[in-house]
């Protein structure tokens, strides 16, 4: 069997199920002294029960913070300045800190880049799930440790390896640990911040796999924060393309592979060289991603656009001038471009 | 571009590098101060520290303006509290307090300084070396390193100073600077331990840089702050062992310092006497001068360690790496170009 | 055809875990195995596998930064590995360089750009003393960092991470090296900054008909710049021969394993990727036989019991593998 064997198959779009996460008009700033930096700027984000929705954009776009915001834990100087995260209709901005709380792995979980950040290097794993059941729940140590043991059965460990210390585990073994204690409360939506960024593509490949039949069993939905956009064709059913900030086109997964419509989300993916087909030689995206404390004026890519040139006319000054707005260009397929007109 | 190394300011990790592209900096003023200075001066901690030890210097240097008498002249009557005339009292023998305090302070301190740059400069050298050269070098430092840690360092300078027969000045900073450096040279080790294997280490070998140029260009320019705050730790220290020497009698009494000043207070019964002027005053600018340091070192603590910074931040304005040395562990894929 | 660097059964161990003094059958751990291959001029060779499979450590070893404890390089017919003089030492690394993974990591980061650039020129005298910043601006240039001025006066900190690496290769480039072993380049950059680096490999390649080891865990910039590919495993190589030839037609178990697993947004069905509770050390203490045998799904009783030689199955092609490339006497 080679490379070239593989046919593409066509997977229908999920069904639409209750709308679980919105997030309207977000908006998160870093103040520091002198200056105001708005890491993410006015998004409308939705995820539905079950759907995975993958959010991509390079480092500095705003996506980790955005995954932050959504499980309020962003840290000083972030905070949200305007907008509405509602969780089931609910605002959680108006939630007090208990409520919170409370809302935070029960509804909600994360699975952090790198387990050596989310785990405590000198407890056992058994101990460090005993610690966040008993947070959350009247447990007794006895039953949240047998309760962590087949947790870890479910993810594909050795239920014995309570007992161990996460540096005697491999980083994928590590990675699984995580990922069982983001599902012991059962969330209905669990944020993957470049889950498997760290690790080789065998492994990447075997947790993400496990990942999808603990989902359909579990029926969570995802939101799956990672720059790697190949990944997220795969894996996700909707994708969010993030720059500087801002959301700039949303589609399933297929829509935006076949036809992406922005020239930045055709500049990433014409940024993976192709492990099939011809070898052409590719250029990625020239310059850089805009300072966020002073970003380029009207839309936001344009300096980096091949699109915005200076002979462009009048498009080439709304280019500068006006911020495009996301709009619809056929069903479930979003952009924000001045290029691109929205369907009638 | 933006600044890696305010990452430290916000966030979990996944949102760093999202900070980094924030472009983060100061404000720019038409008159900057060195980094460090701005840095050190906008946390209250070492202001403070920095404006009590100014002015212990202050006096210490400016002695002749302002202790008018001599430290070791008998210019009043014995036993006298503070008055105005005699600010703060004079002796049994009749010598101005005040005098001998002002005076004192520079031997105090000078004693105290030189002892401590020799005691880091040991520990600077010792530590580096046994860091990268490694294996047996390193195990046979840390054997010495470790004797001089278990010894106690107090009773230590006790027994040296008992057998030593010149008790000047010059001989207590080489016994203070020959016991003290063992600390510091630990925590030094630790640091360029880790400093070793980063890259740059290994980069500039790959180009060919000598063992020596690697470790006391590439490795210790990393490792600036925590030799400051190194000097200034084993400097309060050394100014309180020199001060105990003095006060046991095991140094030249008849050189004026505030340890000396307190072994005459000790000698002529002061306590029973009621006469608290004689040894407070002294203790009192040992007090303040240690205090003074060590609040000095923890505002470089907070620079070193951004995590301690937390609100502060806001006030201290950003850090770059020169004190800090970047944390490679931590960057998630970089941005663009 | 001429060689750049002759890698002979290059092999390193380490012991794991502990005593130094008092170990006696201490483990040991075969980071790398017995690894032959030829870099040569105006080639980029591609070292391909896991983490923990011992390509960062081969390239260590070429770049004299770990002792192998046997084998040898050889540079101009002398082996490298051997020498002790300083002369023979700096002579081998004016010719042999090296770009590491962690652009911020492998800057100094409390020396300028121009720094990092004029070390390198003034400790081998490529130039003259009063050519040196001349040469720098120049090698900025060279890796695109223009104008070359305003990026020496800076520090590591105001550069972007692709900048940084740029700033790497022109480090690298200064000594004017034959061979440039690249430690995972790309693998911290964002992904469209990747191409850029990758970019300018190639043109330095060709320019400077540079011999170029890649090493990397990603098959899919493997291709876009190499010619030539070595995949390894626990220590070993298993599979090498020309870039397209092994994509095409993998020999070993594990080449097929990797090129299922990489995401292609265009694969339908895949081959389902088994979970094996490995423990986290490669091969320590390896006994006989194949070490790919628990994931391998074509093993047979043999691999259990004989280790596998490498084997040059098609024209310049071989692999270690009893099934696909079996030896002659088996």
């Amino acid at each position: 069997m080679t490379v070239l064997d593989r046919e593409v198959v066509s997977v229908p779009p999920a069904v639409e199920r209750e709308l679980l996460l919105e997030l309207r008009q977000l908006v998160v700033d870093y103040e520091v002294p002198g200056k105001r930096v708005r890491a993410v700027d006015h998004i409308d984000l939705q995820i539905h029960a079950g759907e995975i929705f993958g959010l991509a954009g390079e480092s500095g776009c705003g996506k980790s913070t955005t995954g932050n915001a959504i499980l309020q834990i962003l840290r000083e100087p972030a905070r949200v300045s305007s907008g509405e995260i509602r969780f089931r209709g609910e605002n959680l901005l108006d939630k007090s800190r208990e409520e919170l709380r409370h809302y935070r792995w029960r509804n909600v979980s994360m699975v952090f880049q790198s387990a050596m950040n989310a785990l405590n290097p000198v407890l056992r794993i058994g101990d460090q799930f005993v610690d966040m059941m008993r947070a959350h729940e009247r447990i007794s140590k006895k039953r949240s440790l047998v309760r962590a043991g087949s947790l870890l059965e479910m993810v594909g460990i050795d239920p014995s390896r309570v007992r161990s210390y996460p540096h005697e585990l491999s980083g994928g073994m590590r990675q699984r640990v995580i990922i069982a204690m983001a599902l012991a409360l059962s969330p209905e939506l669990v944020i993957l911040d470049e889950p498997t960024t760290a690790l080789d593509v065998v492994v990447q490949r075997e947790i993400l796999q496990q990942f999808e039949a603990l989902k359909r069993e579990l029926d969570f939905a995802v939101l799956f924060i990672t720059h790697d956009l190949s990944l997220l064709v795969e894996f996700a059913d909707r994708i969010g393309i993030m720059y500087a900030g801002e959301i700039v086109e949303t589609a399933a997964a297929r829509d935006l592979f076949a036809e992406a419509k922005h020239p930045y989300t055709q500049g990433l993916l014409s940024s993976f060289p192709p492990l099939t087909g011809p070898l052409v030689r590719m250029t990625g995206i020239p310059g850089m991603p805009p300072d966020l404390g002073d970003p380029p004026s009207g839309c936001r890519f344009h300096p980096r656009c091949p699109h915005c040139i200076p002979s462009g006319g009048a498009l080439y000054s709304r280019q500068l001038a006006e911020k495009p707005v996301l709009k619809q260009v056929t069903t479930g397929h979003f952009v924000a471009c001045h290029l691109v007109e929205p369907a009638q | 571009m933006s600044n890696l190394a305010d990452l430290e300011l916000v966030a979990p990790a996944g949102a760093e590098a999202e900070v980094a592209a924030l472009g983060l900096g100061g404000p720019r003023g038409r008159f900057r101060l060195p980094l460090w200075a701005r840095l050190l001066l906008g946390n209250w901690k070492s202001r403070l520290g920095i404006a009590i030890f100014a002015a212990i210097v202050g006096c210490a240097i400016f002695a002749p303006l302002l202790a008018t008498n001599s430290p070791s002249d008998i210019v009043g009557l014995p036993g006298q509290p503070p008055s105005r005339e005699f600010f703060f009292g004079t002796t049994d023998q009749g010598y101005d307090v005040f005098s001998q305090v002002v005076w004192g302070a520079r031997q105090s301190l000078a004693v105290g300084a030189l002892a401590a740059i020799l005691s880091t400069t040991i520990a600077v050298f010792l530590g580096l070396f046994a860091a990268y050269r490694g294996g047996l070098v390193d195990d046979v430092i840390n054997l010495i390193t470790n004797i001089f840690l278990v010894i106690p360092t107090l009773p230590l300078l006790i027994v040296i100073a008992s057998f030593v027969e010149n008790r000047g000045p010059v001989m207590l900073v080489l016994i203070i600077g020959l016991t003290t450096w063992a600390v510091e040279a630990r925590i030094l080790r630790g640091q360029a331990l880790s400093l070793r294997s980063r890259d740059f280490v290994l980069a500039a070998k790959v180009a060919g840089e000598s063992t020596r140029r690697i470790v006391f260009t590439e490795i210790m320019s990393n490792m600036v702050s925590r030799i400051a705050a190194a000097f200034l730790l084993v400097f309060y220290i050394s100014i309180l062992f020199e001060a105990g020497l003095e006060f046991l009698g095991l140094a030249d009494i008849n050189k004026t310092s505030w340890g000396a000043t307190m072994y005459w207070a000790q000698n002529n019964s002061a306590v029973l006497q009621g006469e608290w002027w004689h040894f407070f005053f002294p203790g009192a600018a040992l007090a303040l001068s240690v205090a003074a340091l060590v609040l000095i070192n923890y505002g470089i603590d907070e620079l070193s360690n951004p995590r301690l910074r937390r609100k502060r931040a806001r006030r201290a304005g950003v850090l770059r790496s020169f004190f800090w040395g970047g944390r490679p562990a931590l960057d998630p894929p970089q941005e663009a170009e | 055809m001429n060689t750049a660097l002759d890698v002979q059964h290059l092999t390193k161990h380490f012991s794991a875990g502990g005593a130094r003094l008092f170990a006696r059958g201490a483990k040991k751990l075969h980071a790398v195995d017995d690894v032959s291959f030829t870099l040569r001029p105006g080639t980029i060779t591609a070292l391909v596998g896991e983490s923990g499979s011992g390509k960062s450590t081969v390239a260590r070893m070429l770049a004299r930064l770990y002792d192998p404890t046997s084998g040898a390089v050889l540079y101009e017919g002398a082996d490298a590995t051997k020498a002790t003089r300083r002369k023979e030492i700096l002579r081998y690394r004016s010719q042999v360089q090296m770009i590491f993974q962690d652009p911020f990591g492998s800057l100094n980061p409390v020396k300028t750009i121009a720094h990092h650039i004029e070390r390198p020129l003034k400790i081998h005298g490529i130039v003259p003393p009063g050519a040196v910043t001349d040469r720098v601006h120049e090698l900025l240039s060279t890796v695109g960092l223009v104008p070359p001025d305003k990026y020496a006066a800076k520090y590591p900190h105001e550069l972007s991470g692709g900048q940084r690496q740029r700033v790497a290769i022109a480090r690298a480039l200064a000594v004017e090296p034959s061979v440039i072993l690249a430690d995972e380049p790309t693998s911290m950059l964002d992904v469209s900054i990747r191409i850029g680096i990758l970019n300018l490999m190639l043109a330095l390649k060709e320019e400077r008909d540079l011999a170029f080891l890649y090493v990397t865990h990603d098959l899919a910039s493997a291709r876009y710049v190499a010619d030539e590919m070595l995949v390894m495993y626990a220590g070993q190589i298993v599979e090498q021969g020309p870039m397209e030839q092994v994509l095409q037609n993998p020999l070993h178990p594990y080449t097929r394993l990797l090129l299922s697993a990489v995401p292609d947004p265009r694969a339908g069905a895949r081959l389902e990727v088994a979970p094996v509770r490995r423990s986290q050390y490669g091969a320590v203490d390896p006994v006989a036989g194949c070490r790919f045998v628990e994931r391998c799904p074509l093993a047979i009783s043999i691999c259990s019991e004989r280790t596998p030689e490498l084997v040059e199955a098609r024209r310049t092609q071989s692999a270690r593998c009893h099934v696909t490339a079996p030896g002659p006497d088996v």
